[in-house]
């Protein structure tokens, strides 16, 4: 990995335009090259899953390129979220990366929670959501590529809002055209024509401020790739219903949301993957194999969040050999995706609206009524044979917390243990690992599990 | 009068119109008693008897992929005489006569009892529910609508929309003794056809709802807050103000401009 | 309202209900007026029972929430033109509920008729009295309602917040609550806090101690006064209260060490 620049911990505001693109790009290659160490790691097995395992940091590694290309040479390029339809900027040929990406991709890297001491030393408040804090420091630390607009995002949590008051107010990035594409509160038709509207706003955006244009083939095009990226998850969900689990944590799962809408949406090596990933799958299924060969399934688990990605290697690991726990379904690896109708151009905004306002996970749940939370939990309950829902609690989710009791009481009706845990995704110091560990094993051995 | 009364009678008036357009309507009545729905059956119905998936190269029967159609919903009503125990009607091919086809899938499952309250809805939806509990039938995992597969197994014993009824009227019948008579209609014409049918759903979808935020409210949990700007009568209000608080900034902003100057 | 902008100081005085923050605040005006030192000065009486204007002997023509109302009125029933005028009358409109006191001007919020959160409208008459400070040099504000209150009616920044408490065990528990709303919560930016501790009749040792185990700067100790009870009860302004008495001089020397030191 490449070495930190000396200026590392000179606030944005003290530095020159060139200084903050010099450090922000620094920060970006070492993270680059931090997905380059798991890649080097990942190619070295030999499994089916270990090369979908270097597909996949492919993928990833040249998205980054692309952003990486884009900086060094003044292009255009955007910093947006998974849930403002990627598919678009795919089609307008926009490199992108997601403003949360550290915590969403890469919170195992070593230099996490530097980060977030980091943000404390800042004075940032530490009851501000992990996920926020740290796109904040990297922002107010000029080590986030300053893009050519922003994408904004105004959902599901007022820290998500928050976030783009802070780029509106850093030196840098004040001046990055910002749009966030309003986001209604119910979830019928008129909603659903609204974020369309939003999201053609969204495209002439742009087309103004990157001088990209929208080709309505191109985003044809694109959008039936998603539709067979999505065919191909969908297909690949049902086997995770299978006893035993073909896949855990590891693969699968959560890695699906991540190639389908975090890299680049509707792309033939997207495909790929997946149809990699189907097959894999499908080879264990009928073979009856589990997720984990030297530790059978004994537990079903629903992990209804994103994964504990801050201390991820040092926990679920432990679920699967001590406890025989499999992830056999997350929030972001539930398929509730509707296929976006690319018969006309208007179809496709409306489908496109309805995907990123109604199915994205996180949004799909908090943005909306709490129904989600009820409904989503009793359909992954019954299809998935789950033993166990664990709600993680992240100290961050002030808009799914007050929906705890919610759970509680669906998976009482339901017959199924539930456990709130009350932790942080990303940092490990709020709730130790060990206390986790403590708390699921003693959930565990009460409810009778494993 | 139940909620969904009307949207029952709307449903018996779409089958008589796809009767009258020439559809292929199909029906037949099936035992009342939930034991006799299995005598005969192919398959076994209950917990566990589905115990594994369906792989596509396994698949007998595809209903309800979205590039074929799919509508799938529930109806309740206190007033069991608005339905006919036992009643399953077909409107379009049955499973045994599509065989490694795809086809559009339209299931309304209409459910009556005296007894019924709001309050059973929950209940009545996961009923619905099949998960493992059919063999060689699996409802995939796709909340937004009714997506199934038929294994080529229990296709070769003969699994047939009958089989299905029958499964789906035994569970429902053992999930909720309330219930006095189940109705079911299943719809495999053409993707136009479920249009119709997607219609009476989402109205019913939306009293659903409605009723079901009722049912966490009387809980305690109020899944739809009525404390935010969305559901305020006075939102236009704000709307207007905040265009004055706009037009205010724009000002001051173009006052510091010009002292600037 | 940013006292570094344009060097309007401003002070707020919150604390639990009954501990004698109206008084207090009515010495405090006394006590800036006495030393000269204070510039132009407003007092906000940001009770929603007005209780400050009995303290201060005025009388005021309109409230704040009487403002709030019209503009209300006229979100919701005016034409368009009536709507737009808002953002050119609201300046005037604040104005004008002004009242010109001996020395000081009196701005009262008073109470809101209309249910609902309006939260624009709160917006909108904030920045008016943001616009009416920049004429003053210190803003002195009477918090009854609490904290939140004077974020989301007045202002979002102060320079010294005064936390009054009794000697009691609940006033000081409303003291550190107030502290963490601000500190933790950050409800209000806040340049400095203080607690003074109001009705003293002894054990001063005993609450400079609190006050350290508080984290609060102790900003004075008042002591009780039978001639302000005797004031309060008769009605007669706090103003007029002799300025060698025990009360106000306790209250001068907050100011002069605390405020305008």
């Amino acid at each position: 990995m490449e070495a930190i620049e000396d200026n590392m911990g000179t606030a944005a505001h003290d530095l020159t335009t060139l200084e903050h693109k010099e450090k922000a790009l620094a920060r970006y290659k070492m993270e680059r090259d931090w997905f380059a160490f798991l890649l080097e790691a990942a190619g070295g097995m030999d499994t089916p899953e270990g090369k979908l395992q270097v597909k996949l940091l492919t993928i990833l590694l040249d998205s980054k390129e692309k952003v990486i290309s884009s900086v060094m040479n003044d292009t255009p390029f955007v910093a947006a979220y998974y849930c403002t339809a990627p598919e678009i900027l795919n089609a307008m040929n926009l490199p992108w990366f997601m403003i949360m990406e550290t915590p969403f991709l890469a919170a195992s890297a070593p230099y996490l929670l530097d980060d977030l001491r980091g943000a404390e030393e800042m004075g940032m408040g530490t009851d501000l959501c992990s996920a926020i804090r740290l796109p904040m420091y990297y922002i107010e630390s000029g080590l986030m590529p300053v893009p050519s607009a922003v994408v904004g995002l105004l959902s599901p949590c007022d820290g998500t809002t928050m976030l783009q008051q802070v780029l509106q107010h850093n030196p840098a990035w004040k001046n990055v055209p910002l749009f966030a594409p309003d986001p209604p509160y119910t979830s019928d038709e008129r909603a659903i024509r609204y974020f369309a509207n939003e999201l053609r706003t969204m495209v002439s955006f742009l087309e103004e401020k990157t001088g990209r244009k929208m080709d309505m083939h191109r985003l044809r095009e694109v959008c039936e790739e998603s539709n067979r990226t999505y065919k191909l998850w969908q297909e690949y969900n049902e086997l995770r219903r299978a006893v035993p689990c073909p896949h855990g944590w590891e693969i699968g799962g959560a890695q699906a949301f991540a190639v389908s809408q975090c890299f680049v949406a509707g792309d033939p090596r997207c495909t790929d993957w997946f149809q990699q990933l189907l097959e894999c799958g499908e080879i264990k299924v009928k073979e009856g194999r589990g997720a984990n060969e030297y530790f059978p399934e004994k537990i079903r688990i629903l992990w209804f969040d994103i994964m504990p990605y801050g201390w991820v290697f040092e926990f679920m690991p432990w679920l699967e050999q001590e406890w025989g726990a499999i992830l056999v379904m997350d929030m972001f690896s539930n398929f509730p995706y509707t296929l976006i109708d690319t018969s006309s151009e208007e179809t496709m905004f409306h489908d496109l609206a309805k995907r990123n306002l109604m199915d994205v996970p996180m949004i799909r749940q908090a943005r909306g009524t709490a129904e989600n939370f009820s409904s989503d939990i009793t359909r992954m309950v019954k299809d998935y044979k789950i033993d166990c829902v664990i709600w993680p609690g992240h100290m961050g989710h002030k808009d799914g917390a007050a929906t705890a009791g919610i759970m509680r009481e669906t998976c009482r009706g339901l017959g199924v243990p539930f456990l709130h845990i009350g932790l942080d995704l990303f940092d490990r110091r709020y709730t130790s690992v060990e206390e986790v560990k403590d708390k699921v094993s003693e959930f565990f051995r009460g409810m009778g599990l494993g | 009068m139940t909620a969904f009364d009307d949207h029952i009678r709307q449903v018996t008036e779409f089958v008589a119109t796809m009767r009258q357009q020439g559809r292929p309507v199909r029906q037949f009545a099936l035992p009342n008693d939930a034991n006799h729905l299995r005598a005969g059956l192919p398959i076994q119905v209950g917990a566990g008897a589905n115990p594994g998936i369906i792989l596509r190269s396994d698949t007998f029967v595809e209903l309800g992929n979205p590039d074929a159609g799919s509508c799938g919903f529930g109806l309740w009503t206190e007033n069991p005489s608005l339905l006919e125990d036992g009643r399953v009607t077909l409107i379009g091919p049955d499973i045994t006569e599509s065989p490694l086809g795809s086809l559009p899938f339209g299931q309304v499952v209409m459910v009556g009892g005296a007894g019924l309250i709001a309050d059973d809805q929950v209940a009545i939806g996961q009923a619905q529910v099949v998960a493992d509990q059919i063999e060689g039938y699996m409802v995939r995992s796709s909340s937004r609508n009714i997506w199934s597969r038929v294994s080529k197994r229990v296709g070769a014993r003969g699994f047939s929309f009958d089989t299905l009824a029958r499964s789906l009227m035994f569970l429902i019948k053992s999930a909720l003794p309330k219930v006095e008579s189940v109705e079911i209609a299943f719809v495999t014409s053409s993707k136009d056809d479920l249009l119709t049918l997607n219609q009476i759903a989402e109205s019913a979808q939306a009293i659903g709802r409605a009723a079901l935020k009722e049912h966490w409210k009387a809980r305690g949990y109020d899944l739809d807050c009525d404390l935010h700007c969305g559901s305020c009568h006075d939102k236009t209000v704000c709307d207007d103000i905040r265009k004055v608080v706009a037009t205010r900034l724009r000002k001051d902003k173009e006052a510091l401009g010009d002292d600037a100057q | 309202m940013g006292s570094s902008a344009n060097g309007t100081k401003l002070i707020s005085v919150c604390g639990k209900g009954g501990t004698g923050k109206t008084v207090f605040t009515a010495m405090m005006t006394r006590a800036l007026l006495d030393s000269g030192r204070a510039g132009r000065l407003l007092v906000i009486d940001a009770d929603p029972a007005l209780g400050q204007l009995s303290a201060l002997g005025a009388r005021v023509t309109r409230t704040m929430g009487q403002i709030r109302e019209d503009i209300i009125r006229t979100a919701r029933r005016g034409d368009r033109d009536e709507k737009a005028e808002i953002a050119d009358k609201v300046d005037y409109m604040v104005f004008d509920a002004l009242s010109e006191m001996d020395g000081f001007a009196l701005l009262a919020m008073g109470r809101t008729e209309s249910l609902g959160c309006f939260c624009p409208v709160n917006s909108l008459l904030r920045s008016a009295i943001e616009t009416l400070s920049k004429s003053f040099d210190t803003i002195l504000v009477d918090g009854e309602a609490g904290i939140e209150q004077i974020n989301r009616q007045v202002t979002q920044r102060l320079d010294t917040l005064i936390i009054v408490s009794d000697p009691s065990a609940r006033g000081m528990e409303t003291a550190a609550v107030v502290k963490d709303m601000v500190e933790r919560e950050k409800i209000i930016e806040c340049g400095k806090m203080g607690i003074v501790f109001n009705r003293v009749t002894g054990n001063e040792q005993l609450l400079e101690d609190s006050a350290r185990r508080l984290g609060l700067p102790l900003f004075g100790l008042i002591p009780s006064d039978p001639a302000i009870a005797e004031y309060d009860l008769a009605g007669t302004p706090i103003l007029q209260l002799p300025t060698d008495a025990p009360g106000p001089r306790a209250v001068r020397n907050v100011v002069e060490t605390c405020l305008l030191a």
